[in-house]
C-alpha cells in the first residue's frame, strides 16, 4: 500500500506571515491535520491486510484446489492409459474375450458330442424295444427315460452361450466408455507422456500357474510331454 | 384312460406309429382329453444349434418325427411362407429378425395367422410374457425345461386347450 501524500507545508512548517492570531490558527489547523493522521492511518492499514489477508486466503485455497484438480486430472489420466494400453486394447481384455469365446466353443463342442452319442444310444434303444418283451422292454423304456433327461441336462450350453454373450456385451461397453473417456481428454495424443501402471509380473511359483492354453497360445502337446519322461 | 390311449399304445409298441418306429416317452401328468396328429410338420427356430438339436430330439421322442429348423426370424418366416406347417417352436433372441418379432409377422400374415406358435426361451421376466401374450402366442416355456414341460405345452396348443 502507497504511504500517503505528505504536503510539504507539513514539512517545512512554513510560518504564515502575518499577526499572532493566524499564526495560531494556522498552527492549530496543522495540529489537527497531524492529528487527524495519526487516526486515519492505522484503521486505513488494518483494513487493507484484512481485505488482503482474506483475498490471500482464497488465492491460497483456490491454488489448492486447482493442485488438486490437477492431481485427480493427472490420475485419472493414467488410469485411463493403463486401461487403454494393457486393459482395453491390451492383453487383459482382449485376453478374457478370447477366454470366454474358447468356453462357448468348447462347451458347445462337448455338447454335441454328448448328444450324438445320445441319439445313438436312442436309436438303439427304439430299435431293441420292439424286440423284447416284458421286464427286458421295460429296462429299454428305463433307458429311453435315461436319454431324455441327457437331452433335457444338455439346455445348460444354450443358457451358459447367452450368459456369456451377456458379458462380453458388458465388457464391449467398458471398451467404448473408455475411448470416450480418452476422445474427452483430447484424444491417445494427449496421452503419450502418461505412462501406464504396470500389472506386477507374477514370481516364483506363481508365475507357472497359467491356466489352460487358448488355441492360438503356445501349447506342449501330450505327445512332446510323453517324450519328455522316455 | 382314453386320455392317455395314444401314449400307451405307442408305449407298447402297437400304435400306428408301427412296431419298428414306436416311440417310447413318458405320460405326461396331467390328463388330457385330446388326441394329437403327430404327423404335422414342426418348425423349430433357434440361432443356437444345440437347442435346435434338442428340440428336435425331444420332439422325436413325443412322437413328433417330421422337424425343420430354421436359425432366425427371417429364415423362419420364408419357410413358413414355402410350406404349410402345424406347430412353430421358436427362441426370441435371435438377429435378425428376433422370435418375437417372428410371431408378430406371423400373426399379421392372411395365410399364417392361425398357426399355433411356442416361444421356448430364456427371456424369463413378466413383461416378456405379457408382450407374447398380446402378440398372440400360444403358449410360453421358459429354459432350461424339461420334456415334460415341452409334451404338455404342445398337447395344451394343439389340443386346443
Amino acid at each position: 500500500m502507497s504511504t500517503p501524500k505528505v504536503y510539504s507545508i507539513e514539512i517545512t512548517g512554513i510560518q504564515v506571515p502575518g499577526d499572532a492570531h493566524e499564526v495560531q490558527r494556522h498552527t492549530e489547523i496543522m495540529e489537527a491535520i497531524a492529528s487527524l493522521r495519526r487516526h486515519v492511518q492505522p484503521v486505513q492499514v488494518s483494513i487493507m491486510s484484512e481485505e488482503r489477508r482474506h483475498d490471500l486466503l482464497e488465492v491460497q485455497r483456490l491454488k489448492a484446489e486447482l493442485h488438486a484438480i490437477s492431481d485427480a486430472i493427472q490420475q485419472t489420466k493414467r488410469e485411463i492409459a493403463t486401461l487403454h494400453y494393457t486393459g482395453a486394447q491390451g492383453r487383459e481384455i482382449a485376453r478374457v474375450t478370447d477366454e470366454l469365446g474358447a468356453v462357448v466353443v468348447g462347451t458347445e463342442a462337448a455338447t454335441h458330442s454328448i448328444l450324438e452319442a445320445t441319439e445313438a444310444i436312442n436309436d438303439i434303444s427304439e430299435r431293441l424295444v420292439v424286440r423284447l418283451a416284458d421286464e427286458d422292454r421295460e429296462m429299454v423304456c428305463q433307458i429311453s427315460d435315461r436319454i431324455v433327461s441327457i437331452f433335457e441336462a444338455c439346455n445348460f450350453q444354450d443358457i451358459t452361450g447367452q450368459r456369456i454373450s451377456k458379458v462380453v456385451g458388458a465388457m464391449r461397453f467398458v471398451e467404448e466408455r473408455v475411448e470416450q473417456m480418452i476422445q474427452i481428454w483430447g484424444g491417445l495424443e494427449s496421452f503419450k507422456d502418461v505412462s501406464a501402471a504396470e500389472n506386477p509380473d507374477r514370481e516364483g511359483d506363481r508365475a507357472l500357474l497359467n491356466g489352460p492354453a487358448l488355441e492360438m497360445e503356445d501349447s506342449t502337446s501330450q505327445a512332446d510331454i510323453d517324450a519328455f519322461f522316455k | 384312460m382314453e386320455a392317455y390311449s395314444g401314449l400307451f399304445e405307442a408305449r407298447s409298441g402297437t400304435s400306428d406309429f408301427g412296431p419298428s418306429a414306436a416311440p417310447i416317452y413318458r405320460p405326461i401328468l396331467k390328463v388330457l382329453n385330446v388326441s394329437l396328429d403327430y404327423s404335422i410338420p414342426v418348425l423349430v427356430v433357434d440361432d443356437y444349434q444345440t437347442m435346435v438339436r434338442i428340440l428336435r430330439n425331444l420332439l422325436k421322442q413325443v412322437g413328433f418325427k417330421d422337424v425343420d429348423d430354421a436359425s432366425d426370424g427371417t429364415a423362419a418366416l420364408a419357410k413358413l411362407r414355402e410350406r404349410k406347417y402345424g406347430l412353430v417352436i421358436s427362441d426370441w433372441n435371435m438377429e435378425p429378425m428376433t422370435g418375437y418379432e417372428l410371431l408378430q409377422q406371423v400373426r399379421a400374415d392372411e395365410q399364417l395367422r392361425d398357426l399355433p406358435f411356442i416361444m421356448v426361451t430364456a427371456e424369463a421376466k413378466t413383461e416378456n410374457v405379457v408382450a407374447a401374450k398380446k402378440a398372440g402366442v400360444n403358449n410360453y416355456i421358459v429354459k432350461p425345461f424339461n420334456a415334460q414341460t415341452l409334451q404338455s405345452k404342445i398337447a395344451a396348443v394343439l389340443g386346443g386347450e
